[in-house]
């Protein structure tokens, strides 16, 4: 974390609103990006990352370094994602679907627009479930290890690392099926 | 699509969620000046709770109070009962919400 970053922390936790505001603004497009990549719906994605910042302000208090200011980010993007499904569960079943559907038809379209072919592992990524998605995600894309992951998703890292593995199982699955 | 091993899967998938990327990497941040509205609006918002909670918060504590006194005046063996049976109960709803919890993640 550069020292800038650092002082707008600082800043932020005195109840600074320019420094919280810039320090938002700088990581909102990594923070946006990866909840494109966890929800493969970029309109999900973008009410989730205002919600994100929203919970950020409240919570910036408690942000004690200890993780990268990006990592902390995830953390509650990832938890509020993870709270959301949870409502969604209470829901129909079909519009959970639908709105499912649409998000990576969406990202499908953004590819095919640009001339691009829709990629056949971001196709069967997008079908895994959250848990599995996620965990994949945070493993094998961004890097964290499996303790850092269970802290993040509030699950034992144990169960991170099963996730991991069951996921990238479903993952290869998914991507034989469309062979056949 | 078929791939030999993990190693070649996960560089392929890495791969692929970097071009996902690149698709967005022309996101448009909010202003610096939405975003300071946001958090003036936010501030004004969670005071308001705040407030509201604590009004929340007194009225039902006085009230739980005159209750407890009450009974502990008219009836101390319902009392002295009710209190062994509220941490019980916490406890036992505790128990069921967390079960509920690991099922639901074991679904996932």
């Amino acid at each position: 974390m550069g020292d800038g970053t650092l002082e707008k922390i600082r800043l932020a936790q005195q109840g600074d609103a320019k420094a919280t505001a810039m320090l938002l603004r700088e990581h909102y497009p990594f923070l946006y990006k990866y909840l494109i990549k966890a929800t493969m719906d970029p309109s999900l994605a973008e009410e989730l990352a205002q919600d994100t910042m929203v919970r950020c302000m409240e919570k910036m208090g408690s942000y004690n370094g200890s993780s990268a200011f990006s990592s902390w980010l995830i953390t509650i993007a990832s938890r509020l994602y993870i709270d959301r499904k949870r409502r969604w569960k209470r829901e129909l079943k079909w519009q959970k679907e639908q709105a499912q559907e649409q998000g990576s038809r969406s990202i499908r379209w953004r590819f095919e627009s640009r001339n691009m072919e829709w990629s056949e592992v971001l196709d069967a990524l997008s079908r895994l479930s959250t848990a599995h998605r996620m965990a994949v995600l945070l493993k094998h894309y961004y890097g964290y290890g499996y303790d850092e992951i269970g802290q993040m998703l509030q699950i034992p890292s144990g169960t991170a690392k099963s996730r991991v593995a069951a996921g990238l199982n479903q993952l290869r699955k998914e991507l034989d099926e469309d062979e056949v | 699509m078929r791939f030999n091993s993990d190693e070649e899967l996960l560089n392929k998938l890495s791969a692929e969620l970097e071009i996902l990327d690149q698709h967005y990497a022309d996101v448009a941040p909010p202003s610096l000046l939405e975003l300071e509205q946001l958090i003036a609006a936010e501030a004004i918002r969670r005071v308001k709770r705040q407030r509201r909670e604590l009004l929340i918060f007194s009225i039902v504590a006085l009230l739980l109070l005159s209750v407890v006194l009450s009974i502990l005046n008219s009836a101390p063996v319902l009392f002295w009962g009710l209190q062994a049976l509220f941490p019980l109960a916490a406890l036992g709803s505790l128990g069921v919400a967390r079960i509920r919890l690991r099922r639901e993640d074991a679904e996932e």
